[in-house]
């Protein structure tokens, strides 16, 4: 019988013909970041990316779906266009109007963190997909919810097939598919990576303006990451309606009360408003707030950083058709 | 619609090869009562399962040296996100890492309690390590543990904190050999 049906295959294939539908791979994925990086924090070996696990994670992270009423998705406070942050808002924006009561963060080279929210409440990629799904004044939904949307749309069952062999939608490859598109968000293409890689040079200014970052910022805003993985206080008082105490949500600390994750500064040009409440509406506005509290710098010397500051804009990460809205 | 148990003194036995595990409680109108469980291989590794009031006869509990109560901080971090650590099974913090380790709702007395104890961070850390030894009777007594919390002690906890550390650390108390 073995012998047989060995023949009926060799028959087939011999003749050209198909017998069986073969289980289409799903592509490999290779990311490239610059060396300069270093090492990627997350384990990219536990969540391997494939083509058709990033496309089903786009799919997800610009789909309304995932809100209770369907109507923010995850690029609502965090668009493309503005290096994945919520541009020209103090805080975020959930469902129904609600504001929270933080600044959203930007995405980009979320590989490289160890902490996620401004309070680092979050220490692992795979657990901040769930963040604002569940949060009442972000997407206020849950995961049977959006898990029984998914299973009944028309497209989303092919999609997780595509991805994962099969029509399975479970938490873990809902997560996976949304940390795999989110994993290649990588802004290594500005003018401060030109530079490092030889292709460009600064002007004078940028260089005199790097050389105060270095002195007066690196310390927190390490580049080439131009963050440092920890929390620091960012010497702003309390705003009294919000009542944020940063990382002391968290540990209940008094030592780390009013400390805030060191928000990474690349595309910083973007992501407007600025610091965790975004109280403050431009970067000239930040650096006269270290100025008056941390540095003491003349007004050229402010210009100088401001110059450099802006040699960390990305345009091709704001404008690459991969990470926007898919059509 | 949330099923309502009504626990009059011995409300709940898990069967096992070798452990028992029982729940009592006077007064309590129980409406959830989950809580992780871990029983520790002489390697120290850790089998976990999720113990379930509205769902007990799931659970069989093989004997074992030593259990924990609660979730070690590796696995808070590191999750697999299946099976009973999926976060479908409501023991999940979303706005930060973890798992709850003891769900509390219900009344008692007639009082409304929500208690969702749990974390993995000092000094607030609920998690606990029961040695056995011979015993293979593990009673987890509610009435006592109402009786003795705090009399100043909240009613509704649902972080991680010094208050649901004071209630973590009431329960494990009263968590009984015999």
């Amino acid at each position: 019988m073995i012998i047989t049906l060995c023949a009926v295959l060799v028959f087939g294939v011999s003749q050209g013909k198909r017998w069986f539908t073969p289980l289409a791979q799903p592509q490999a994925y290779k990311l490239n970041p610059p060396k300069y990086f270093g090492d990627m924090v997350y384990d990219i070996s536990s969540n391997p990316l494939t083509a058709e696990g990033i496309a089903l994670g786009r799919a997800l992270f610009y789909d309304p779906i995932l809100s209770l009423d369907s109507t923010i998705s995850c690029a609502t406070c965090h668009s493309s266009y503005t290096a994945f942050s919520h541009v020209d808002h103090a805080l975020s924006h959930g469902i129904g109007d609600t504001l929270g009561t933080r600044n959203a963060l930007p995405i980009q080279n979320v590989g490289w963190h160890k902490t996620f929210r401004w309070d680092g409440g979050l220490t692992h990629l795979d657990a901040q997909v769930m963040a604002p799904l569940h949060n009442a004044t972000e997407m206020a939904s849950n995961l049977p919810l959006v898990f029984k949307r998914l299973r009944h749309s028309d497209y989303y069952p092919a999609l997780f097939e595509a991805a994962f062999g099969d029509t399975s939608i479970s938490t873990r490859r809902f997560i996976d598919a949304l940390v795999q598109f989110q994993l290649i968000l990588i802004s290594n293409n500005a003018k401060y990576d030109s530079v490092r890689r030889g292709e460009a040079k600064f002007t004078a200014q940028e260089k005199k303006g790097f050389k105060l970052f270095k002195r007066n910022c690196a310390s927190c805003h390490e580049p080439p990451l131009f963050m440092n993985n920890d929390f620091t206080s960012n010497n702003l008082p309390v705003d009294s309606s919000l009542m944020d105490l940063g990382r002391y949500r968290v540990t209940q600390r008094p030592q780390d009360s009013l400390l805030f994750k060191t928000p990474s500064l690349r595309n910083i040009e973007y992501t407007y408003p600025y610091m965790h409440d975004g109280r403050f509406n431009t970067i000239y506005e930040v650096l006269d707030h270290y100025d008056a509290n941390v540095m003491a710098l003349s007004d050229e010397e402010q210009t100088e950083i401001y110059a450099f500051l802006l040699t960390l804009s990305d345009y091709s990460y704001i404008r690459n058709p991969d990470f926007a809205f898919p059509h | 619609m949330r099923l309502v148990f009504f626990l009059i003194l011995i409300s709940a036995s898990l069967t096992a090869q070798n452990l028992h595990l029982k729940v009592n409680a006077h007064e309590v109108e129980m409406e959830v009562f989950m809580l992780y469980i871990g029983e520790v291989s002489k390697y120290g590794d850790i089998t976990y399962e999720l113990y379930d009031l509205s769902a007990q006869s799931s659970l069989d509990l093989p004997y074992t040296s030593s259990m924990v109560l609660g979730v070690d901080s590796t696995s808070q971090v590191i999750s697999s996100f299946e099976g009973i650590f999926d976060p479908l099974q409501g023991m999940y913090w979303t706005w930060q890492n973890g798992y709850i380790a003891v769900k509390m709702e219900g009344k008692y007395l007639g009082e409304e309690f929500v208690y969702h104890l749990g974390g993995f961070r000092e000094p607030f850390v609920c998690y606990h390590i029961i040695e056995l030894a011979e015993h293979s009777l593990l009673t987890i007594d509610l009435d006592a543990f109402f009786e003795s919390l705090p009399s100043d002690i909240s009613r509704h906890i649902m972080s991680p904190g010094s208050e649901a550390k004071t209630v973590f650390d009431t329960f494990v108390s009263n968590v009984l050999l015999d």
